[in-house]
């Protein structure tokens, strides 16, 4: 279990927080938001990287402060660039890791490595930078931690190798026991993996759910009518040229009720991707932004 | 933890310590050879030699290592204490060699001389630890708390030269005195105020490193 209460971090002109997040054991949160939008800094507070300003993370109800470090024994961390030794190999950068984690498995390294297609012999200032992220990945997971947070963590990675990580992450998953804290700018990473989508923007919460909430509740609609119908409830965007309407809705049965008390006809109406919701969330906020 | 942090600084650094070794084994052999008192400039070549070498290394290697290490379950105090404990045993082992050396093949090597060696070596750590600390700043946003610290650091550097006052890794005639307590005429002295500069020094370091931010900037 995770808990953020009130974090809150100031670098000059960007604020994260204060921002609160309560997060469960087993739980796959996929957090999006645009360039800036305080995913890395909230990873980073998280990981005791970067000091928060106030407020904190409790991790299975213990402190994460910079004065212990047994609670880090539970975080396998993969950023959008981790350092390692560049002059040892990634066997050797995997063996002096391994001497700091309690329940580090050897086997596993190799396996990971193998599946990945990793060459662990090669100096790691030789890799490229999907390899590094290779290694960065079998490094976060061989020491089975309970939370893993991931910021980027498929840059680089050929297709192929992304898929294999998915399948990788799927499976830790499985057991039910692994968190998992995912920042991504390509959506499509975790519309399958994700239970929780938190959206951010500037710095705070934008929205909070369920991936199967989203995907219950948005909707495309469509219908004909000579003037687009006033008040209408839940709309987050709308386009279309007379006669044609479109409208994309945050809850999509309470809008189609109102379009039916205005006698609007032949209304359409279509699932949206999580894709596509993560967008019009991000733009609505976008727009928003630029209208304060 | 720490002893792991020791062995891994150790580990990344074996390349450096093993030229290190071999260098100063050549240069015994080239003093014993020249069958001179190389007291007047041992210290002050050497250690100005490695320091510098030193310096240059850490530049890079430092932030890297700082950013891998943070990640791992150890704690700040433990990385900063791997960190200067390999640096402070690497000098420590260098002016204990010369100071023996000194003792079995220089005649009349006294004891004031073998405690003019240390002072050298104190005067080195500390030197290390004042760019230490000009590092470390530079991880604070923004970014003028390091010029401050460069540009007051510099300004000591040629009031100090201007005063004619001689920096532990710069060698003369008389020995090799650390600043500012080389006009004390007072080696026991010397050694104790230079001690407690270098406690001093690396206490304000700690405390630059632990508040540091963006470790993975």
């Amino acid at each position: 279990m995770l808990e953020i209460n009130e974090l809150n971090k100031n670098y000059g002109d960007f604020s994260l927080g204060p921002l609160s997040l309560s997060v469960e054991a087993g739980c796959a949160l996929g957090l999006v938001g645009a360039n800036g939008a305080g995913k890395t800094t909230l990873f980073r507070s998280l990981m005791g990287t970067v000091r928060s300003d106030s407020g904190g993370c409790q991790l299975n109800g213990r402190e994460t402060s910079y004065r212990e470090a047994s609670w880090k024994d539970q975080i396998g961390y993969v950023g959008d660039y981790t350092p390692f030794f560049d002059n040892w190999s990634g066997a050797k950068n995997l063996q002096t890791l391994a001497k700091f984690y309690s329940s580090w498995s050897e086997s596993l390294a190799v396996e990971l490595a193998n599946r990945l297609r990793l060459n662990l012999s090669q100096k790691v200032k030789q890799y490229s930078t999907g390899n590094r992220t290779k290694l960065a990945i079998v490094a976060a997971l061989c020491h089975q931690p309970a939370l893993l947070v991931m910021d980027e963590p498929s840059n680089g990675l050929d297709p192929v190798a992304r898929d294999t990580f998915m399948e990788i992450l799927h499976e830790q998953l499985e057991s039910g026991e692994t968190t998992l804290l995912y920042a991504t700018h390509h959506i499509s990473e975790i519309e399958h993996l994700a239970d929780r989508l938190v959206f951010l923007s500037e710095g705070q919460i934008l929205r909070d759910e369920l991936k199967e909430d989203l995907s219950q509740s948005w909707r495309r609609i469509t219908f004909r009518s000579e003037s687009m119908p006033t008040a209408i409830p839940h709309v987050v965007s709308q386009r279309g040229e007379h006669p044609y309407q479109e409208l994309i809705s945050d809850n999509g049965d309470a809008t189609v009720a109102a379009l039916k008390q205005q006698h609007v006809e032949n209304i359409e109406t279509s699932r949206l991707s999580i894709e596509k919701i993560a967008i019009e969330i991000l733009k609505t906020s976008a727009r928003e932004l630029n209208h304060v | 933890m720490f002893k792991r942090l020791l062995v891994t600084e150790l580990q990344t650094n074996s390349k450096f310590l093993m030229a290190s070794l071999a260098i100063n084994i050549v240069l015994f052999v080239f003093l014993g050879y020249q069958g001179e008192e190389p007291y007047a400039f041992m210290g002050g070549s050497l250690l100005s030699f490695w320091v510098l070498l030193i310096v240059a290394t850490s530049v890079s290697g430092h932030e890297k290592r700082g950013r891998l290490l943070v990640q791992l379950p150890v704690t700040l105090r433990q990385i900063f204490a791997a960190g200067w404990s390999f640096v402070l045993i690497w000098l420590l082992l260098q002016i204990l060699a010369w100071v023996l050396y000194g003792f079995v093949f220089i005649d009349e090597f006294t004891t004031a001389e073998a405690v003019s060696v240390i002072n050298v070596g104190l005067g080195a750590a500390v030197f290390l630890i004042i760019v230490a600390i000009g590092i470390d700043l530079g991880a604070y946003r923004p970014a003028y708390y390091q010029w401050l610290y460069i540009f007051f650091a510099a300004a000591l550097l040629v009031l100090a030269i201007s005063a004619d006052m001689s920096f532990g890794f710069i060698a003369n005639d008389d020995g090799f005195r650390f600043f500012p307590v080389a006009l004390l005429e007072n080696l026991p002295l010397e050694f104790a105020l230079s001690a407690a500069m270098l406690i001093a020094l690396l206490a304000i370091d700690y405390l630059v490193f632990q508040n540091c931010d963006n470790y993975l900037e």
